[in-house]
């Protein structure tokens, strides 16, 4: 009997010759064209890849050892879960479900792509196939995660500890959710190029692509952020590694393609530059995937690098880069449409925010590569670390955060909303009083600190100032009906305008407020910590499914003794790896987490005990989770997809 | 309409950014790009001082005494696999440089029985315990190699062990250039 | 490859113990120069890490950074100093704010460029469109581009998405043929029990037997301490269980017995090595040496001298010497496998093609030679000659090529082939003393040419590399000396000869009397 990784190899190739097919069929004269056909052609290549996977899947929860992939990096103790995880947990894995996820976004498309215009379904699915394919060469050809071992050994090579964890096994999806969302922005701007021309109605067709990529970028880039700080154990939530930047640049596009997707399609203005966007979203969202595991650049988060897998790479983002690029400096141009919007008004506002946001992108992509370039020009090494970022992106990003309260109070095209003075002085009096109140509460503080705050302050009185207007604006007995029919997107633009704003009270609470000790500590001792203490009460050692555990246990007090909570820090071996990891304690709560983290030591010198209080630290993943929820409001409530304007016009 | 021009902007900015890219994955697949070098701040300085104390007597040749002559100094560990390997073909150097090894956060037992078991090399061998000498040096990981001119200058440092295309392309060249 | 390698291995290094981050013994007691020692570490960057600080690393070598901050804050340094201190013995890299120096205005300027040029762009876009203050205004929805067609295409026909299908199915059969291992089966764990439980059975049956095999050969050659058999018995099974002191222990009482055995001391050598995990170390090549110096063919010391340039990362090295193994190796040995496996691997490493190993004598070839024609069998012969010629051109180190065509230019009687086959074999193979006797002697036996004593003098060159008191090298050396006119020479290296032979030989007889004609 054939066995079903087989099936899952046959599978994968089938796809790869579906997608290549779909690809190359608009090359064929246009009396063979269909868009069924096309959309058939997707929905197959969605099939097959799936049922790959699912063979791959397979292989791993059955320990299937005679797959170079599993043998190499399962084991068969692993618990259930990180047998599943584990699929994506490695290179070809995690391609693997890159393209899951391409084709499943792909054949989302091709089911409801009846609305649109033929000649524009079939282009978009075209370049959808070619990305496809490309990848599916990619896997195929020099990352086939069905290499097969005629002797298969009795026991796999297991997976990193560090990897076995719940945040990771959803951080990857979630992340190419967002990364692979973006294909279609691309795919359909790609097809406007190719068409010749963009309408109102493409931004319609690209908006909600458009945001559900961006929420789920925004979930899973601060799932990673949620893992680095619970996982990694120093308690730290952003580092400005390459990886966490390959996933940032992506964002800060997207968000600005969020943006000028809306002046589309209100106004069919911004054509050319939001179809540029749309290409770069997706540009750094393939940058960011791969240049990691090439080589070129390095990073803790990444997977083993093959620089010589790297040229295929390379290859591959060129191609689905450069060519599109080629086109927009061909057919650009004729996209370019009369601005007749006044300075004061909300385009204007939209505009900048994308100037900024594009700069900011900018900035990320030089402090990352700088290093790489200048090694290359005159063989200096140099690091660009977080206070690069802080000294540069920071700044750059607080005039978002100021526009951010401005913008919704203009009107389309030109004028402002009658409430703009009354929302900037709420606005600036919150920057005020906050920045005098944390002056207050917390001593003197940085410039840096004190531009956060004061935005803070500016952010939160001048939305809910806002939000008061509008409802203001009728009476009282109709406000509660009236916030229920405020429209999806208008909430959609709150949640994610608010989310920031929570995200950034998160940040600056840890960055102002944290307080932290580190001590070596008998049982019995007692750690104070700020208005806080800890009592360590006993040191045990447990058995987990695969691994073995010294755990501390301290209890949480506070001033007058009274028990808070208890906090279990560990340190775990896992015997398969030979490996240690450290597993952080925290205690989350929404004025702020206490974390405690288990060092070396042992009876007699006692044990190394690192211990945090952060203020207000959840709510940066709050203020992500809000975001992201903004994103998906803001889909919902838009008329049907009807080509109404092309129908029409 | 606006000028042309300006639409070619992102893909100039692209070629470019593919150009760069090209050049390091092919630097680093035929390794002329050594990402694990790090260039040394001392090339052209003088070598800083070696650690207090000797492994023992015989091995306590100082650089003073060796002054004259071009030294090879290896930061070594007794703990370091590497550095095991790498023994060979520091044997084959010593015939032509005096090596002197920096014993690099390691105890005195440990460094003599390392030498004994896999080959002794060293004309001198220093105890750095507490790793401030490596500090001094601008080590980063052990074993690191530096050549030192006759006027005690550092003319060199390879990270890494040193293994048959090291010693062809990088040791013996820069011995070379010092007249060995 | 190389240095894909030598990071990991410096990786390797500087993972070996895990710590976590800063330890409270690290903590300076003065919490505000603590305070400051955390600014600063958070500025350093941990130099082995990929982008994190000291302050965050568990690297050895961040806690040791860490130490130095801390004992230079206490020295009274400011912060500016201790950095700049660092940055003088570790350079730009180790500061994670990169430092403004003309490297680096451009990404310091970058920012700030950029948005004067966004700036200017925007401005400039304003007072070029004279915005119209007085529009109407109204018209939100207006669209200044033509709408896209409408189109459908063909209406799809299930006939030709048949035909489609069937053609992605077919030309995914022939890529799977390609690229699948259909005739492997899956191995699910569930299905394996049995498979597993044998194993771990045999495994613990082995380690038992191991076991009672050690304490057997422990008793045996405590009995009979003077017995080889028995510290050769007690080596062995000591090695079974990885005992390798205890191995090393034997080998070497064995090896005092016998006197010095080449094959206990390549042993030895071995024992010593698996001691450092696999690495061939230097002690051990010393005794690989030796035992090659008398002996160029003892298979294992041979293996090991590959196995040693090969972990030098001298492919090439090991690539020939393991090449010889497989000459001088007996058919089916163990060695085969496992040198050819090898012999591969150090192939790929170099980038240089796998030689090909011929089987001693091509019998196929040989048996249709004989059943043709005379005619027939010298073109067979010729054109075999000339395309192992043309191949061994190309891969002058292939030693089995240079023995096939010194037979079959013997076969043919071609001279001036066979010397140039011969000089060919000698030079591919330097420490085979064999090659370089038959080259000699093949030469002296016919008159003499220029390249015939160029070649000559390099085969003697690499005799006396493998032993320059060996008689058979002060014989043909002598002999060279006389024909090249140097009597002076030749009777020298022949007297040095002479005095090692025994009295009574008639080759002695024989040499006198040529010495002696040498002084007329």
């Amino acid at each position: 009997m054939i066995a079903i990784a087989e099936i899952g190899h046959f599978a994968l190739i089938m796809a790869f010759v579906a997608s290549l097919c779909q690809a190359g069929w608009p090359l064929l004269g246009s009396r063979y064209q269909s868009t069924r056909l096309m959309a058939q052609l997707q929905l197959a290549a969605m099939g097959l890849v799936f049922m790959s996977f699912a063979a791959l899947l397979h292989g791993f929860v059955t320990s299937d050892f005679s797959i170079a992939l599993v043998a190499q990096h399962s084991h068969s103790l692993k618990p259930l879960i990180y047998k599943i995880s584990g699929t994506w947990g490695n290179h070809e894995g995690s391609l693997l479900l890159w393209i899951v996820i391409l084709v499943l976004f792909g054949g989302i498309f091709a089911l409801t792509s009846s609305p649109l215009p033929g000649r524009f379904a079939r282009l978009t699915l075209a370049v959808q196939g070619a990305v496809t394919s490309a990848f599916l060469a990619f896997s195929l050809l020099t990352s086939s995660p069905f290499e097969r071992l005629a002797d298969a050994p009795l026991e796999g090579r297991g997976l990193n500890p560090v990897l076995q964890d719940v945040g990771l096994a959803l951080h990857p999806p979630m992340l190419y959710l967002g990364y692979v969302g973006l294909s279609l922005a691309f795919s359909l701007a790609v097809a406007g190029l190719l068409v010749g021309r963009i309408d109102q109605a493409w931004g319609r067709w690209a908006r909600p692509w458009v945001l559900s990529a961006w929420s789920a970028l925004t979930i899973g880039i601060a799932l990673g952020s949620w893992w680095a700080y619970y996982e990694l154990g120093w308690g730290g939530w952003w580092f400005w590694d390459p990886v966490e930047n390959a996933s940032l640049m992506p964002w800060l596009a997207a968000t600005a393609l969020m943006h000028s997707v809306l002046v589309v399609e209100k106004r069919g203005q911004l054509k050319s530059w939001t179809i540029l966007l749309a290409i770069l979203s997706f540009s750094l969202s393939l940058v960011g995937t791969f240049i990691v595991r090439s080589g070129l650049l390095t990073s803790v988060h990444s997977f083993a690098s093959d620089p010589s897998r790297g040229l295929f790479i390379l290859g591959i983002l060129i191609a689905a880069i450069g060519i599109p690029l080629t086109l927009f400096a061909w057919r650009g141009p004729q996209l370019a449409s009369a601005n007749d919007a006044s300075l004061k008004s909300r385009d204007v506002a939209l505009v900048m925010n994308n100037i900024i946001l594009v700069i900011a992108t900018a900035i990320v992509l030089l402090g990352t590569f700088y290093p790489l370039i200048l090694e290359l020009v005159s063989n200096q090494r140099i690091t660009v670390g977080p206070p690069y970022f802080d000294a540069t992106f920071n700044p750059v990003m607080a005039f978002a955060l100021i526009g951010m309260v401005i913008g919704p109070v203009l009107a389309w095209r030109r004028g402002a909303l009658p409430h703009l003075k009354s929302t900037i002085g709420a606005a600036v009096m919150g920057a005020v009083v906050i920045m005098v109140g944390g002056f207050w509460l917390l001593g003197p503080l940085s410039a840096g600190a004190i531009a956060g705050l004061g935005l803070l302050g500016w952010l939160t009185l001048g939305m809910l100032a806002d939000l008061h207007r509008h409802l203001k604006l009728h009476p009282p007995r109709q406000r509660a009906s009236r916030i229920a029919h405020l429209v999806l997107p208008v909430w959609g633009m709150w949640l994610g305008h608010i989310g920031m704003a929570v995200f950034l009270l998160g940040a600056l609470g840890d960055g102002l407020a944290r307080s932290e000790v580190t001590v070596r500590a008998q049982t019995g001792d007692v750690i104070a910590l700020s208005d806080r203490a800890y009592r360590f009460i006993a040191i045990e050692q447990n058995q987990g499914p695969n691994y073995s555990t010294l755990t501390a246990r301290l209890q949480l007090e506070d001033l007058d003794g009274q028990p808070m909570g208890e906090l279990a820090p560990e340190k775990r071996f896992y015997p398969a790896e030979r490996q240690t990891t450290t597993e952080a304690a925290i205690r989350p709560r929404f004025s702020g987490d206490d974390y405690a983290v288990l060092g070396d030591g042992d009876d007699t010198i006692g044990y190394s005990l690192r211990l945090y209080h952060k203020p207000l630290i959840s709510w940066i993943w709050g203020g992500a989770a809000l975001m992201a929820l903004g994103g998906l409001c803001a889909i919902g409530g838009r008329r049907p997809l009807q080509a109404t304007s092309s129908q029409t016009g | 309409m606006r000028n042309r021009l300006t639409y070619i902007i992102p893909l100039g900015a692209f070629l470019l950014f593919a150009l760069i890219a090209t050049i390091a994955l092919v630097g680093t697949i035929n390794g002329t790009r050594q990402t694990d070098q790090l260039p040394s701040v001392l090339i052209g300085k003088t070598a800083p001082s070696l650690p207090a104390t000797a492994l023992s007597d015989e091995l306590a040749i100082s650089l003073e005494e060796l002054a004259g002559t071009p030294v090879i100094v290896n930061v070594m560990a007794s703990w370091c696999a590497p550095c095991r390997a790498e023994l060979p073909a520091l044997a084959l150097l010593a015939e032509d440089v005096p090596i002197i090894a920096i014993a690099y956060k390691d105890k005195k037992e440990d460094t003599a029985k390392f030498l004994t078991d896999f080959g002794n090399p060293y004309r001198a061998v220093w105890m750095d315990y507490d790793g401030t000498t490596g500090i001094k040096w601008g080590i980063y990981g052990v074993p690191e190699t530096f050549i030192l001119d006759a006027q005690g200058r550092v003319v060199l440092r390879h990270a890494g062990p040193i293994f048959k295309e090291t010693m062809e392309l990088v040791i013996r060249p820069a011995l070379a250039e010092l007249g060995l | 490859m190389m240095r894909a390698l030598s990071l990991v291995l410096l990786l390797l290094t500087l993972a070996t113990s895990p710590l976590y981050a800063i330890t409270p013994e690290e903590q300076l007691s003065d919490p505000i120069l603590e305070e400051r020692a955390r600014d600063l570490s958070a500025q350093l960057r941990c130099l082995v890490c990929q982008n994190q600080s000291i302050e965050d690393s568990d690297a050895e070598l961040a806690v040791d950074l860490r130490k130095e901050v801390r004992q230079k804050l206490e020295a009274g340094l400011d912060d500016a100093a201790i950095l700049q201190s660092l940055q003088d013995t570790y350079g730009d890299y180790i500061l994670l704010r990169p430092p403004v120096s003309p490297e680096t205005y451009l990404l310091w300027a970058t920012p700030a460029i950029l948005i004067l040029i966004a700036g200017l762009l925007f401005a400039a876009s304003f007072r070029r469109r004279h915005p119209n203050e007085t529009g109407d205004g109204a018209d939100n929805q207006k669209d200044d581009a033509a709408p896209i067609p409408a189109d459908d295409g063909l209406a799809f026909s299930p006939r030709i998405g048949g035909m489609i299908a069937f053609g992605i199915l077919l030309v995914s059969f022939g890529l799977y043929s390609y690229f699948g291992s259909p005739d492997i089966t899956a191995k699910p764990l569930d299905d394996r029990a049995e498979e597993r439980a044998a194993a771990l059975a045999k495994e613990t049956q082995q380690a038992s037997a191991f076991q009672a095999q050690f304490i057997e050969a422990q008793a045996q050659a405590a009995k009979a301490p003077n017995s080889v058999e028995a510290q050769m018995r007690y080596a062995l099974a000591a090695a079974q269980l990885n005992d390798y002191p205890t191995e090393i222990g034997a080998l070497r009482r064995a090896l005092t017995l016998t006197d010095g055995n080449p094959s206990i001391k390549a042993m030895l050598a071995e024992a010593m090595s698996r001691q450092a995990d696999g690495q061939i170390i230097l002690p051990a090549r010393a005794l690989i040496e030796e035992v090659l110096a008398d002996f160029p063919e003892e298979p294992r010391a041979l293996f090991m001298k590959g196995l040693a340039a090969y972990q030098d990362e001298d492919f090439e090295t090991a690539l020939s010497v393991w090449q010889d193994l497989q000459r001088v190796a007996p058919p089916n040995t163990p060695w085969g496998p496992l040198a050819l496996q090898n012999m591969q691997s150090a192939a790929d490493a170099a980038g240089i093609p796998m030689p090909a190993i011929a089987p001693p004598l091509d019998e196929e070839v040989l048996t249709e030679m004989a059943e043709a024609d005379e005619e027939t069998q010298a073109e067979m012969i010729l054109s075999m000659v000339a395309s192992l010629e043309a191949r061994l051109a190309d891969n002058p180190n292939d030693r089995q090529g240079w023995q096939r065509l010194v037979r079959a230019m013997r076969v043919l009687g071609d001279d001036a082939g066979l010397l140039r086959a011969l000089t060919g074999a000698a030079a591919a193979s330097p420490l085979d003393r064999n090659a370089q006797l038959e080259l000699l002697e093949e030469m002296l036996g016919r008159g003499q040419s220029r390249e015939m004593i160029t070649a000559a003098e390099a085969s003697l060159a690499r005799l006396k590399a493998l032993n320059p008191d060996a008689l058979e090298y002060l014989f043909f050396a002598g002999h060279l000396a006389r024909l090249q006119g140097e009597i002076d020479e030749a009777r020298r290296f022949w007297q040095a000869l002479s005095v090692q032979l025994p009295d009574d030989t008639p080759f002695k007889a024989q040499l006198d009397a040529q010495i002696t004609a040498l002084q007329q």
